[in-house]
């Protein structure tokens, strides 16, 4: 992997951004809405025209072919018409020869409004019956029959907020015109084929016209699924209406403004248990604030539906989903994909049980985990199971008992010092929800020379996939990884491609290159087999094995000897992943084609004389399958984590009236070097996962989900300093929620 | 203007209240990023050089909010000034330990990094201190910690000045081996850089918030250039210079004699930004919030306000009247600041979202002598609580000859809460500013008298 790293460390890897500028390039700039819902009663274009050094503006009106940028849902404009719903949603775009006079003549244009009423509550919106789509629940067993059985019923509310991705590499694209109409756009997407399809449909051209192209992104964590689209559909707009290439790179603060977050849910829940702690019942009701536009909300919906039980066993479960419209931008993946919000009430319907029946937090968790032969409650049965491993080791590693013990003692010992400790169960499934997306295509050729090259649908953002994509090849092709070259993601070279999201990078593309190289393998050993006239024939190390035994044939030889052969050294392939399927009318199926599990157990300290806290250290016993890269996987659960503890704790977005407060990165604080705690992570052993390429598992988005850990243990340490007032679940826990509970202000 | 440009010298005739990142990047840097455009980042981080006594002093700062004033005469170097045929062994450890996800913040560690072993006043131990100002939003923080206690443990360039410490770092890779002639090459620029300030314009001093609120600085005139920075003793007082640097009022042996300043400095802001931002310009900033206002404040500090013929001195709580509102006329300058060279019982509370690199919801500081059980001079100040970072006059003169009780101390946060205004905003809602100011009032007794026995 070093040899891929490296540039980034010399500053010699190239973003959008850092592409050489063509000449004749034209900067756009985007003048958006300021008021969250009203009708645009005029828009006055003209002295913006007239600014100097612009050469166009675009409206709504230059748009030859449909306004429309939705993918689940069509009900997003590009370029707002007639009516704007939220802050921040595009209206025009300039066009000008520096970046400087394009955001000059913004401030020229002139509009008029009619405000209208705007709403930014989801439940404010639920009981005004304004929904994205229809609710949407998942049932199994017989969830009101079981009340009356419980020992202990409990109901309560749970809150969680947004969370801004602050990939440090902004939304950029930058479209190039080729010849006879055809456009080349460079963009930071995580979905060149989503980009490509919109584009075109915007344009009204076919989809073989416009080509997208991408390198790598300066991070996206599910905020370039979707959100990346519009900015090269209008990059590639102004190249149709000037034929010169265009450049859009949002600032910090407009990226901010403009584009989607981690959706905000606000949750009713209730779970019943019987006298030793077995949850017999479990039903929630989750409004997701999805903002003005549908976005990837419903799928991020369905994903918390499915993850609103994490990894428990409830016989009787019943969850409902209400997607609510709201005027705020419209909110959109971020790692974990609604999961996390599902998974965080679950833990504070089992925290608030806890309170209620004197059981620990620990012992309930533990006596209600997946094992195998359980039934989800979409249907899908539960096989390899690590629930159970994972949390009695990681138990057991870090002396828990004992650790708990030794924290009240503390806590007795110190005054306004608390220590808190809590651990986090995690079980999330591996697939795209819509089991169409799980496929992907994968292009690998041989040069005569042996050197290889590779394309595949997946992009490079920094998890590592190109790694793991080449050293699959290496393993399959037996040859040196540094042979081998990973190439941008093309949407002329792999197409039809799934975007890189759930999880599914390595899993999807890196089986698709196995398939394709074990294609190339046959190939070459046809040949050889032919010239050395014997079938018994291996390629180990880069060399040709004949009967056991090396050959004086190298892999150059052989790629060589293969293409006087005339043979076919380049191999296209296909992969779908199997066994999946979902009904969602029944609302039953196999959505997953396994489930990451893992526990971590978190310590942290509050001070709660102030109200702050450190988080000092953070253990996880991780299931990610047959590791295909240590370092590559470390680096995603200790990142991840990262995320989550950010998003449970200081990552706070303040929205009043539909205006967000925390546009800026002096704003919105994400985990700094100091924030983060010590961080051991152990792989599970002996985890090799049957369903994925070369036994290994997916591990981009699991670990994330740790990060709620951080807030029960913050919770434990707060409630050991007062216990006298009830608990509101409410993240993120900033320290400003924190002192405000461990305190009264008289 | 003339300055260097990793191994290049260069003339350019550009407004000098330019961002130096906006120049870097057309001129073709593109290992320096742009993330944020406000120094909370660390993505276009580059070192600056200054010829001071024939060596070359370096520090790593954010390019974004450093005008192109402040880069003349000096020796910028970017990441592409660092690259070598081979990987230094900064970039080596962070490869080795995959500390580089995405990529996009990875330039801007390395060039930290380097500023770490190039400047004197860090110690090893601080070797987490040079990249507090860089963020890693994949979250690698765990591998850049274990890259650079690799790197601390493997590197020995301390008890080396200036020039040694150069060629040392060069012949371990960390630097290439054009620095060692960069000293002689800034003296030859010298005279031809010290031209063109302006007589009237805008006075600035490190610029780091002024470059955060615009994207270019009209007409500025430098205030480095008028030699107004360092800390002194004259009588009976301190004397800290108007463009003296956060981070040398930090590590100040003086200041931190009689105070825990290092600690206390070490909450406001991060090192690159701290290297360049200054005293005076957090003066003048009146950030209802500035961390330093409220610092001196509890300091009884004075200030010196020199204009070309006369200077008066004021308290500074004199000095805010209201919501960015000064006594300070057309012409006038901050000189300095003083504060009684004294050994007093001083404490500064800062609470954040976010502990280190963030804005205070509340900050406050108190100083005060115990005379016979008796609290005497006290001081208290508080930011974020008043349009103007407030000093908490009543409760200052209700604590006087007081002794410290629960009783004295309910009835002082009685009375600071009464003559506070905060408001709703994004560091926080009003409420939480009153039982902050609170709780953070209560705290300065328990730091200074841990075994206080008072039941809060």
């Amino acid at each position: 992997m070093k040899d891929l790293i490296s540039p980034h460390t010399r500053g010699e890897s190239i973003y959008i951004d850092d592409i050489p500028e063509p000449v004749n390039l034209l900067h756009a700039a985007v003048f958006a809405s300021s008021i969250p819902h009203g009708k645009i009663i005029s828009l006055d274009i003209t002295k913006a025209e007239n600014s100097e050094g612009v050469c166009k503006v675009l409206t709504a009106k230059d748009i030859p072919g449909e306004n429309q940028i939705g993918r689940l849902i069509q009900d997003e404009e590009l370029l707002a018409e007639k009516e704007v719903d939220f802050i921040g949603q595009p209206i025009a775009v300039v066009l000008a020869e520096t970046k400087e006079q394009a955001k000059q003549a913004i401030k020229q244009i002139k509009i008029e409004y009619e405000e209208l009423p705007a709403v930014f509550d989801s439940r404010e919106a639920a009981r005004k019956g304004l929904l994205i789509s229809s609710s949407r629940t998942l049932t199994i067993g017989d969830i009101e029959s079981t009340w009356g059985k419980c020992a202990t019923v409990i109901e309560g509310i749970a809150e969680s907020g947004g969370q801004e991705h602050v990939y440090l590499e902004t939304q950029a694209s930058l479209a190039i015109p080729d010849e006879n109409g055809r456009i080349i756009i460079y963009s930071s997407t995580q979905a060149p084929t989503t980009v490509q399809g919109t584009t075109s449909k915007i344009l009204g051209c076919d989809m073989n016209l416009i080509e997208v192209d991408v390198k790598r992104l300066g991070g996206a964590f599910g905020g370039k699924e979707d959100q990346a689209t519009q900015w090269a559909a209008i990059c590639a707009l102004g190249v149709y209406h000037t034929d010169r290439p265009v450049k859009l790179i949002l600032s910090r603060r407009e990226d901010i403004l403009m584009t989607g977050k981690r959706h905000p849910y606000s949750t009713d829940y209730k779970i019943g248990l019987d006298e030793e702690g077995k949850i017999l019942a479990f039903s929630a009701e989750f409004y997701q604030n999805s903002g003005a536009a549908a976005d990837l909300s419903t799928a991020v919906l369905g994903r918390t539906l499915f993850h609103a039980t994490n990894a428990y066993y409830i016989p009787n479960v019943r969850v409902t989903g209400y997607p609510c419209k709201t005027n705020i931008v419209p909110f959109t993946a971020f790692r974990g994909f609604g999961g996390p919000q599902g998974m965080f009430v679950i833990e504070c319907a089992i925290a608030h049980a806890s309170e209620v029946t004197g059981i620990p937090v620990s012992v309930l968790q533990e006596n209600n985990l997946l094992q195998d032969g359980n039934q989800f409650h979409y249907g899908q049965q539960v096989e390899n199971c690590n629930a159970k491993r994972s949390f009695s080791q990681v138990v057991k590693e870090t002396n828990f008992e004992q650790r708990k013990e030794e924290i009240e003692d503390f806590n007795t010992n110190n005054r306004f010092t608390k220590k808190g400790i809590s651990i986090m169960p995690i079980c999330f499934g591996i697939s795209f929800t819509s089991s169409f997306l799980n496929q992907a295509g994968a292009l690998v050729n041989v040069y005569k020379d042996g050197s290889v090259s590779i394309s595949t649908g997946a992009i490079e953002m920094g998890q590592g996939v190109n790694i793991k994509i080449r050293q699959i090849a290496a393993k399959t092709l037996s040859i040196k990884p540094e042979r081998i070259r990973i190439e941008s993601t093309s949407t002329s070279r792999v197409i039809n491609t799934s975007p890189t999201a759930a999880s599914t990078g390595t899993d999807l593309n890196g089986k698709a290159v196995e398939i394709a190289c074990n294609k190339i393998i046959d190939r070459l050993k046809n040949a050889v087999a032919e010239k050395l006239g014997t079938n018994a024939i291996s390629i180990e190390d880069e060399y040709v094995y004949q009967d056991g035994k090396r050959t004086e044939i190298s892999w150059k030889k052989l790629v060589n000897l293969a293409y006087l052969q005339r043979v076919n050294l380049s191999a296209q392939a296909f992969y779908a992943t199997p066994r999946i399927h979902f009904d969602t009318k029944k609302e039953k199926g196999r959505p997953f084609a396994y489930h990451a599990y893992g526990t971590a157990v978190t310590e942290v300290t509050v001070d709660c004389l102030r109200g702050t806290y450190t988080i000092d250290k953070v253990q996880m016993v991780h299931d990610a399958g047959k590791s295909l890269n240590y370092l590559v996987d470390l680096g995603q659960a200790e990142g991840g984590l990262i995320q989550g503890i950010g998003w449970m704790t200081v990552e706070e977005l303040v929205f009043k009236k539909g205006i967000n407060y925390t546009d800026s990165l002096s704003t919105y604080k994400i985990p700094n070097l100091y924030f983060t705690p010590k961080i051991e992570v152990t792989f599970l052993e002996d985890a090799e996962n049957p369903e994925a390429v070369l036994k290994s598992k997916a591990i981009g988005e699991p670990p994330f989900m740790y990060g709620i850990g951080t807030y029960f243990a913050l919770k434990n340490a707060a409630r050991a300093f007062r216990e006298d007032k009830e608990w509101e679940y409410s993240s993120p826990l900033t320290p400003e929620k924190l002192l405000l509970y461990l305190h009264d202000l008289e | 203007m003339k300055f260097i440009l990793n191994q290049e010298v260069m003339a350019i005739d550009e407004s000098l209240g330019n961002s130096t990142l906006d120049f870097l990047r057309k001129k073709g840097m593109k290992g320096v990023k742009e993330a944020c455009h406000e120094g909370e980042c660390g993505v276009c981080m580059v070192l600056l050089g200054t010829l001071k006594d024939k060596n070359v002093e370096y520090k790593a700062v954010t390019s974004c909010i450093l005008p192109l004033g402040e880069i003349v005469g000096k020796h910028v170097v970017t990441i592409e000034g660092l690259n070598q045929e081979k990987l230094s062994p900064i970039q080596q450890a962070l490869v080795d330990e995959g500390a580089s996800q995405c990529g996009f913040c990875t330039p801007g560690f390395v060039v930290s990094l380097t500023g770490f072993f190039l400047n004197e006043k860090l110690e090893k131990k601080d070797i987490l201190t040079s990249i507090e100002g860089n963020l890693c939003r994949c979250g690698a923080y765990a591998a850049i910690i274990r890259s650079t206690e690799k790197l601390a443990e493997e590197i020995s360039v301390e008890d080396k000045t200036s020039q040694e410490r150069i060629l040392k770092l060069i012949e371990i890779g960390i630097l290439p081996a054009y620095f060692a002639d960069i000293a002689d090459q800034l003296e030859k620029l010298k005279e031809s850089s010290e031209a063109n300030l302006l007589e009237k314009g805008n006075y600035v001093a490190g610029a780091t918030d002024l470059l955060v609120q615009n994207e270019s600085l009209s007409n500025p005139i430098f205030l480095s250039e008028k030699k107004l920075s360092g800390i002194s003793l004259d009588g009976d007082y301190i004397y800290i210079g108007a463009t003296t640097t956060m981070e040398d009022i930090r590590i100040s042996e003086k200041l931190n004699s009689l105070f825990d300043t290092e600690q206390h400095m070490s909450l406001v802001s991060a090192l690159p930004v701290r290297l360049q931002a200054t005293l005076g310009g957090n003066l003048v900033n009146a950030s209802p919030i500035g961390d330093l206002i409220i610092y001196f404040l509890a300091l009884d500090a004075e200030i010196s306000l020199k204009n070309k013929k006369d200077r008066r001195i004021i308290k500074l709580r004199d000095f805010y009247k209201d919501y960015k509102l000064m006594d300070i006329e057309e012409g006038e300058i901050v000189e300095w600041l003083r504060i009684k060279n004294k050994e007093k019982l001083f404490n500064f509370e800062k609470v954040a979202r976010r502990k280190y690199m963030d804005i205070a919801s509340v900050n406050s500081a108190i100083s005060f002598d115990l005379i016979n059980d008796k609290i005497q001079n006290a001081h208290l100040s508080a930011g974020g609580v008043a349009p103007v970072p407030k000093y908490l006059e009543k409760t200052s003169k209700f604590l006087e000859n007081k002794k410290i009780s629960e009783d004295v101390l309910k009835e002082a946060v009685k009375i600071a809460d009464s003559e506070i205004s905060p408001i709703d905003d994004v560091r926080g809602t009003a409420r939480y500013k009153r039982l902050l100011l609170r709780q953070l009032i209560y705290a300065h007794f328990l730091t200074l008298f841990p075994k206080l026995e008072v039941s809060l």
